[in-house]
């Protein structure tokens, strides 16, 4: 079991600190989310400068790590400050799809312009009616002759609004909510039938509501074995969920950190509130719980290394564990901050609206204690 | 909770529930089904209609224009508003000034300002908490000095929900001198809003409202005849309406009728293995929520029957503020778990319907995000919950809250 960090990856994680420090603070992030395009292009520019999006892929993919951990080690400095662009949604979540579903060939077409920057991508898996479950697709590509027409929704897409590319799953057999018949779909953003419809979610990250009526593409842009990805979208996001529990730890700590200074500077009664034993103990178990947290996801990312990137129910438990976390940790913050914790003013209350969104991402606590209850079951069964 | 009411008691829940049927605005009750932010004249409106029925202030003496209303009574009049959908009255004038007034003010006070407030004419405010007093309430600085038939009041309050409507505020104020720290030199004063030398600057929070102010006195001129009882008595009188103020902040009968909502939602929200309802996980916690909310019914009705035979509410107000402030919170939360990924969109619920026609967020989950965020106040404001906890250290349990560890 290794989790020592190597010089590399040490490295990475002192420039992207470096970047967030001296080029990303709250008032900077706070002008990029009142201006339309809600994210930085230049910030953009240098996250893919400074390594942080090779970072994400193996050598034989074009990147220089593309480990559980090397994504661990960007995304906790990216919880950290906050940052809006969207390199979970694209970098990660689109990133991964294209890995764990595409031929060699289509690969090497797609992931350079990933990994350099110069495209953003978005993902569409998700459905009205599907809550969390990746397998009910509803939105079906029947066959053209040349290629197919797609019809159907896509919802919560992230980045969906801003992407240069969009994936799409898509049913080419099978019913409603089979796990077979799924297929993935490569869209460029201005085809005729599609309409995106971009909003802001609750945390200022950008999403979009996708409807597609009959829009026609060519057989080339059906990426991945037809009717056989559900188990590559699977992989990915669990992926892309370990990221984002990575990405989490990153703010709970700074949450804590920034919690406890306040308790330290602020007097009431005359003496610093940290003076109070009461208090005392709630930041204790802040701490407490970030620790276990912090644990559960680190677990999930070795098991991950040491099963070729496939660690269902570990990922499942971190992303409950760090979820109870996360709700348990956003709220006391706010409570010890007292009033100001609720302004908009306070970046306390960014967090929280961060982590608010985190605990819902790729599935709330109840459906991952759901998902590791049957994959134990599924493990006794074979044992 | 249910009750076995008297053929009076029935009688009196029929006559609420027509006059609520036939009065109640229904653009109003829109807005409060939907969760949607009401305007000021939204709740003039209906506050004018409740003074118009003689229901605009059923906790006030009957003198002053109050209900005497038995225990039951309210309690049936809070339900039939949570399951309407009345609006809750705005607590400043009604609620939190008005009984200091009707308890420690002269006569003239009594008449110039308790009409006006029962028939709402007159928006207030409360100012009491300041950037270094939150807590603390007693170390608070603005300064009220006496000069000639005047109080030049000079200082800076904060947190101040709807200052920016309000026509009158009432305020904590040091008089005494500058060097008396304790709570002896705090005054209860009530200042014009217009007066000169008052500066309201807005506080966004987090759910994007303007809800609080900050409110800045500069050299403001307030008549003394505007100082309620004996100067330096304001921190007891406050007391007494902060104990008030905490009773009602336990909004049991709206928890009540959100919970009902949040089980109607359940039922109908799907998850792929049948509803929501169906998920022995959501049940237990809804189930959790609901017991600990009948619980509260319940202390809150022992409290009511104590107030009716005259006693003031005390301490108890204090756990009623806690595990009501507790409950909705957790109401909040359910409702966050419930709406899945749609407590995501940040849609204006004005606009919901813009997405080519078709409603992006379900009706029942378009404001859930906004109303978890806006209420994580309600643990922080009118004395936050640990406040609460040393009221109840030191008034019920007797605990001498500065007493010092021995030094090692």
């Amino acid at each position: 079991m290794n989790f020592t960090p190597s010089q590399m990856q040490l490295e990475l994680k002192e420039s992207i600190t470096r970047f967030i420090d001296s080029e990303y603070d709250q008032v900077e992030r706070r002008n990029m989310l009142a201006s339309a395009e809600g994210f930085s292009n230049v910030h953009w520019q240098r996250m893919a400068e400074l390594g942080c999006f090779k970072a994400l892929f193996k050598a034989t993919d074009g990147g220089n790590g593309g480990t559980a951990l090397d994504t661990m080690m960007l995304m906790e400095e990216i919880g950290k400050g906050l940052v809006i662009e969207p390199i979970l949604a694209s970098q990660i979540l689109s990133g991964r799809l294209i890995v764990e579903t595409c031929s060699e060939s289509a690969k090497a077409k797609l992931l350079p312009q990933i990994i350099s920057g110069a495209l953003t991508y978005a993902s569409g898996l998700y459905e009205p009616l599907g809550r969390y479950d990746l397998s009910y697709v509803s939105t079906r590509a029947y066959p053209r002759r040349t290629g197919f027409s797609l019809t159907g929704r896509k919802n919560f897409v992230l980045n969906g609004g801003d992407a240069d590319k969009i994936l799409i799953s898509a049913r080419t057999g099978g019913a409603e909510n089979s796990k077979g018949g799924i297929s993935l779909f490569l869209l460029d953003s201005d085809l005729e039938g599609l309409s995106i419809h971009r909003y802001k979610n609750i945390d200022s990250h950008a999403a979009a509501e996708v409807i597609l009526d009959g829009v026609f593409v060519e057989r080339s842009a059906n990426i991945g074995e037809l009717g056989q990805v559900l188990p590559g979208i699977e992989a990915a996001v669990d992926a892309a969920t370990l990221a984002l529990c990575a990405e989490a730890i990153g703010a709970m700590g700074e949450l804590n950190r920034k919690t406890l200074e306040h308790c330290k500077t602020r007097k009431q009664f005359g003496v610093s509130l940290s003076s109070f034993q009461s208090l005392q103990h709630r930041m204790a178990d802040m701490l407490i719980e970030y620790e276990q947290a912090k644990s559960s996801m680190m677990y999930a990312v070795v098991m991950s290394d040491e099963n070729h990137g496939i660690a269902p129910k570990e990922i499942s438990a971190a992303k409950y564990r760090v979820g109870i976390a996360a709700r348990k940790i956003a709220q006391e913050a706010i409570q010890l901050h007292g009033a100001s914790g609720v302004t908009d003013e306070l970046d306390i209350s960014h967090y929280f609206k961060r982590l608010t969104t985190i605990e819902v991402q790729f599935g709330n606590n109840d459906f991952h204690l759901n998902r590791f209850i049957e994959l134990s079951r599924e493990e006794e069964d074979i044992n | 909770m249910k009750i076995n009411l008297t053929v009076e008691e029935k009688a009196f829940e029929a006559n609420v529930k027509d006059f609520l049927a036939s009065e109640l605005p229904s653009n109003i009750k829109q807005k409060v089904l939907q969760g949607r932010a009401l305007k000021k004249e939204d709740h003039v409106r209906w506050q004018k209609i409740l003074y118009e029925q003689g229901w605009a202030a059923i906790d006030w003496p009957y003198e002053y224009g109050g209900c005497q209303w038995s225990a039951i009574q309210k309690h049936i009049w809070a339900a039939q508003c949570a399951i309407s959908a009345a609006p809750e009255v705005i607590p400043f004038g009604l609620d939190m000034v008005a009984p200091v007034i009707y308890t420690y003010g002269n006569d003239a006070q009594k008449e110039r300002f308790l009409p006006d407030i029962l028939a709402s004419n007159v928006w207030w405010c409360q100012g009491y908490s300041e950037p270094e007093a939150g807590s603390d309430l007693a170390s608070l600085k603005t300064t009220a000095v006496i000069d000639g038939d005047y109080y030049i009041v000079t200082g800076v309050k904060t947190w101040i929900t709807y200052a920016q409507h309000a026509d009158w505020i009432f305020c904590l104020v040091r008089t005494g001198s500058p060097q008396t720290v304790n709570n002896d030199a705090l005054s209860f004063l009530l200042i014009p809003m217009d007066s000169p030398g008052i500066t309201v600057t807005p506080i966004i929070s987090m759910d994007g409202a303007h809800e609080m102010n900050e409110v800045v006195f500069e050299n403001v001129g307030v008549p003394i005849e505007n100082r309620i009882g004996e100067e330096g008595k304001g921190w007891t009188y406050s007391k007494t309406l902060l104990n008030h103020e905490r009773a009602k902040l336990a909004h049991v009968a709206v928890s009540k009728n959100r919970l009902q909502e949040l089980k109607k939602a359940a039922h109908d929200t799907l998850t792929g293995h049948g509803s929501l309802m169906d998920d022995p996980r959501f049940s237990a916690k809804l189930a959790r929520t609901e017991i600990e909310l009948t619980a509260l019914e319940f202390t809150e009705f022992r409290t009511l029957i104590a107030e009716s035979n005259d006693t003031d509410p005390g301490p108890e107000s204090s756990i009623l503020k806690i595990v009501g402030t507790g409950v909705s919170q957790s109401i909040d939360e359910l409702f966050v778990e419930l709406a899945g990924l749609y407590v995501l969109p940040f849609i204006d619920p004005e606009s919901a319907e813009k997405f080519a026609g078709t409603q992006i967020i379900p009706k029942q989950t378009i404001n859930t995000a906004r109303l978890y965020f806006n209420n994580r106040k309600a643990s922080l404001f009118g004395g936050s919950s640990e406040i609460q906890k040393n009221i109840i250290c030191k008034d019920v349990l007797g605990f001498d809250l500065n007493e010092k560890r021995g030094e090692k």
